[in-house]
């Protein structure tokens, strides 16, 4: 055990691995990016679908007004 | 064209004002996860939008079965609506979890059972709107709707059980876990009251849009008889 603890001290990458591990594992993994990429896709496919409800919606009522105008002239 | 029932625009206030806080709740209330970060917050609309295209595809295999016993062809309208709105909030569940499996999986994609069975899920309803698209006779067709959406049902519950059932690495949310699931993690309190507020506000959306979506159905079928009817 002793060898042990000597070998780390004089091992310079065991001492880095000793400094570094605790901010490697500490705290949550960076995924901002992510977070980020996963609510564009929820709240853009929602806008989109939205947007289309609405053009769809104004394009059928300018078609059943023409279509209604022309009934009526038709008689 | 009809006018806006009050009710309708009391259920976009009250679907509007669900979301807000419901996406509040995401980043300000739920706690962030100790070993994913951030992106475990994609985790409860992502959950959210999957039980919607669910919900959504029973919708339709119920107003299926309602449409063969009266053959009324309005349900036909509700069918289609139902089928159009759960491959827009399927197509977020598996977009959302592809970007969450990528930090995570360190994969966008693997032919894990719950994520093939939700694609082929997706295919199948993507095939329903294409199929009916093609058939001319407006009583063919919403007959054709019904028992597609009926036998595509099976898929559902198919999608649904496959992380149960199957050994793959999608982790389950509610019940057990599989040995292999990766990315697994248990809910804190606020975390379960966050992911229980997302499923109800995405539902609330769920109805607000079908009702738009059938009145525009509505509006489409006007517009299609009296085409027929002027021979235009």
């Amino acid at each position: 055990m002793i060898s042990g603890i000597i070998f780390t001290l004089i091992n310079p990458l065991a001492m880095a691995a000793i400094f570094m591990a605790p901010g490697l594992q500490e705290g949550p993994a960076e995924t901002f990016n992510y977070m980020v990429a996963g609510f564009v896709v929820i709240f853009g496919a929602m806008g989109l679908y939205l947007v289309s409800l609405a053009t769809r919606n104004k394009n059928l009522s300018q078609d059943l007004e023409t279509l209604q105008k022309i009934d009526e002239r038709a008689g | 064209m009809e006018a806006k029932p009050k009710l309708l625009s009391i259920l976009d206030g009250v679907s509007v004002v669900m979301l807000l806080i419901a996406t509040g709740m995401v980043f300000f209330y739920a706690p962030v996860e100790a070993v994913m970060g951030l992106v475990q917050k994609v985790f409860y609309f992502h959950v959210a939008a999957g039980w919607v295209g669910m919900l959504s595809f029973l919708t339709a295999a119920i107003v299926g079965i309602i449409l063969l016993r009266t053959g009324d062809r309005k349900w036909d309208i509700v069918g289609l609506a139902s089928v159009e709105l759960g491959l827009v909030f399927s197509f977020i569940n598996v977009v959302t979890g592809s970007i969450w499996a990528r930090p995570i999986w360190n994969t966008w994609w693997t032919w894990d059972p719950r994520l093939t069975t939700a694609t082929i899920m997706i295919l199948i309803y993507a095939a329903y709107l294409m199929l009916r698209s093609g058939i001319e006779d407006p009583d063919r067709r919403a007959r054709f709707g019904a028992i597609y959406a009926i036998l595509g049902f099976l898929s559902v519950p198919l999608t649904f059980f496959s992380a149960r059932l199957f050994r793959g690495i999608h982790p389950v949310v509610i019940g057990s876990n599989q040995p292999g699931a990766e990315g697994q993690f248990d809910m804190t309190p606020l975390m379960l009251q966050t992911f229980f507020f997302s499923l109800i506000t995405f539902t609330v959306i769920f109805v607000d849009l079908l009702w738009h979506r059938v009145r525009l159905g509505r509006l489409q079928d006007r517009v299609e008889q009296l085409k027929l009817k002027l021979n235009v």
